[in-house]
């Protein structure tokens, strides 16, 4: 082997590392960040369930219909109000909706039976029938992201007589497209055995899968970037608070988790039209509404793919998509998102507000 | 080896090591070919370290010299096929590295389902080791060590794989190495490892090898969890049961809650559609 010796001067060493140094010493003096830029307020809360309101500048009457956003189990809604700036709940209450959402807490031991049915049918269903009788009103306009999107397109299916509109966000409906690693690496992992061994599921693991995509770029290379940033305090703020959300990854209900990536991960019972919630089939041609399908095209957790498929098994013909040119996470919180999609939501939804086959 | 330069040396150390696993692993050879190998380590990774860190953390308080024999003396207890003495000595090196250099060592340990997991397993391993279930345990401990040697292996190649692409990369972006020039920054040359490990790793977990590994070593790590469990028994099966219960309970209520809603909407529709007679 030829000589190859790496010559970096020391003195460039020791600056090296005296510059992450100061990056993250500019983060901890930043002291405790917080998520959460809008007014909210909790009106209703169901086991450790929290449902908050977001009110809109202009009150209800701006748009009577409100949003329900069903956000996944998998780390915290907070992504969707990070600062201010970069929050899809700003967004739309900005554009006159009065947004309510969905927080499902951290599930604990004796939350591992908890199904799908539950999490469906028991807690989606409640936390609609509240913002009925509350305003007064028939229908709701939900908005399920990732697998809250999931949970939607299932309630919606199961409840249509209560779903006015569907906005799905990086929704993952055909879970064996080929570009699918979460699918592609759980295939042979004996679900029934890690559900019995372990109860709920830790957040760590699942953690642990989402680095697994890119090891380094994820961790190291991150962490290195921080010298770029050093003198910007609102990216600081940024990169901490995505750090916060990042590191902050709830366990999984048992059961829940063993019922989702067995029929879906495993044997994509949504797309095949086998998918049972509560007993009931979940026949997506039962969803005779408005769907607005958005989704990110470099998502690699949920590929685009994925998403797109929703199109061929809705029994709806007012069925519309939104492509955005970026992440999984920067469809939420980059300024580029917040300027093109939210605005494109809220467009659509007021289109859908008189629609006469749906409005009371 | 040419060239006392400690990049080289590290390089030809972690291509040394990982040949040498997998010397072991396909031919069960006798573990003299990494006794071998762990000195020649530890003479380059102490070298490389030392010429790689800022003065003050290689010389203050002796932390990578620390390292370093921690390091050797967990791996040394790879020499020889496991039994309950290598078990107990692999479990007292991995549990207690030196005080000062825990934060570090939990970092960068390689973990590859969890350190909650590994820590669980390895914590009731030392208490349980002797108890009647003992062969069904070994047989599940072979099981995992068996997945875990495999997956380890593969992220070696993928390692040395990187390895080899990055010296390539780095040689020839940087011809004049040996005339003791600089023509990349220390930042350009981490990116560069990121880049090309990542690309590597990416490439092989998208592959068809990759579900299988990980399946077995997770089911394999599962399955011991599992009984150890059964053996270690916490008490959790009774609170278990009742935790069913309720659950099962809540389950009717909110099924009975909905049929009380469902009748009252149906009386609420037929009281609005009967006729009034004044």
């Amino acid at each position: 082997m030829d000589k190859s010796g790496l010559h970096i001067p020391p003195e460039e060493m020791l600056e090296f590392t005296q510059s992450i140094g100061v990056a993250f010493s500019k983060i901890l003096e930043l002291g405790d960040v917080k998520a959460g830029s809008v007014p909210r307020e909790l009106v209703y809360t169901k086991d450790k369930l929290s449902l908050y309101r977001y009110q809109s500048r202009r009150g209800a009457s701006a748009n009577r219909v409100p949003i329900l956003i069903v956000y996944a189990l998998v780390n915290r809604p907070d992504i969707l109000d990070l600062q201010k700036g970069r929050s899809t709940i700003e967004s739309l209450v900005q554009n006159g909706h009065d947004v309510y959402l969905i927080d499902w807490g951290y599930p604990e031991g004796d939350d591992k039976g908890l199904t799908l049915d539950d999490y469906i049918c028991r807690y989606v269903d409640a936390c609609v029938d509240y913002i009925r009788d509350q305003l007064d009103i028939e229908k709701v306009d939900i908005l399920g992201v990732c697998q809250g999107g999931v949970f939607s397109l299932c309630y919606a299916a199961l409840f249509a007589d209560k779903v006015r509109n569907l906005v799905t966000m990086v929704t993952p409906v055909d879970f064996k497209t080929s570009d699918n690693l979460l699918s592609h690496w759980v295939q042979n992992v004996d679900v029934d055995l890690l559900v019995d061994s372990l109860g709920n599921i830790p957040g760590e693991m699942l953690k642990w899968l989402f680095i697994n995509f890119r090891p380094n770029g994820l961790t190291a290379q991150k962490y290195l970037s921080t010298i770029d940033i050093a003198d910007d305090k609102e990216a600081l703020e940024n990169f901490l608070l995505m750090e916060k959300w990042i590191s902050d990854c709830p366990d999984q209900a048992g059961e829940t988790f063993r019922q989702f990536v067995k029929d879906l991960f495993q044997e994509n019972k949504l797309a095949l039209g086998e998918f049972k919630v509560g007993g009931r089939v979940v026949d997506l041609r039962k969803i005779d509404l408005p769907v607005l399908n958005v989704f990110a095209e470099k998502d690699h957790l949920v590929p685009p793919e994925s998403s797109r498929a929703l199109k061929n098994l809705l029994g709806t013909d007012d069925y519309s998509e939104l492509p955005f040119d970026g992440g999984h996470i920067g469809i939420f919180v980059s300024k580029k998102s917040l300027g093109e999609v939210t605005p494109a939501i809220s467009q659509w939804l007021k289109e859908h507000f008189s629609n006469e086959k749906t409005e009371t | 080896m040419s060239g006392n330069d400690p990049i080289t040396q590290w390089l030809e150390a972690q291509k040394s090591f990982i040949d040498s696993i997998r010397k072991v692993s396909k031919a069960n050879e006798s573990p003299d070919i990494l006794k071998g190998f762990f000195d020649v380590w530890q003479e380059s990774a102490g070298e490389f370290l030392r010429r790689t860190n800022p003065p003050q953390l290689s010389e203050s308080n002796g932390l990578l010299d620390d390292y370093v024999a921690h390091i050797s003396r967990v791996l040394k207890n790879l020499e020889s096929p496991f039994g309950e003495e290598q078990w107990s000595s692999a479990i007292a090196a991995s549990q207690s590295p030196p005080s000062n250099l825990s934060p570090w060592v939990n970092t960068i340990r390689s973990q590859p389902t969890g350190g909650e997991f590994e820590g669980n397993i390895l914590a009731q391993l030392h208490k349980l080791f002797e108890t009647d279930k003992r062969e069904r345990l070994a047989q599940d401990i072979s099981t995992f060590s068996a997945a875990n040697k495999r997956y380890q292996q593969a992220m070696g190649n993928i390692a040395l794989c990187a390895v080899e692409e990055f010296s390539r990369a780095y040689r020839d972006i940087n011809p004049n190495s040996n005339e003791q020039t600089q023509s990349m920054s220390l930042r350009s040359v981490i990116e560069l490892w990121c880049e090309t490990y990542d690309r590597h790793h990416i490439q092989f977990v998208s592959g068809s090898e990759y579900p299988q590994l990980f399946g077995d070593l997770l089911n394999a790590q599962m399955r011991l969890n599992l009984t150890l469990f059964k053996i270690h028994d916490s008490g959790d099966g009774e609170i278990d049961k009742l935790q069913a219960l309720v659950q099962g309970l809540t389950a009717e209520n909110a099924k009975l809650k909905g049929e009380i809603s469902a009748l009252k909407k149906a009386k609420s529709r037929a009281a609005k559609s009967k006729p009034s007679n004044g």
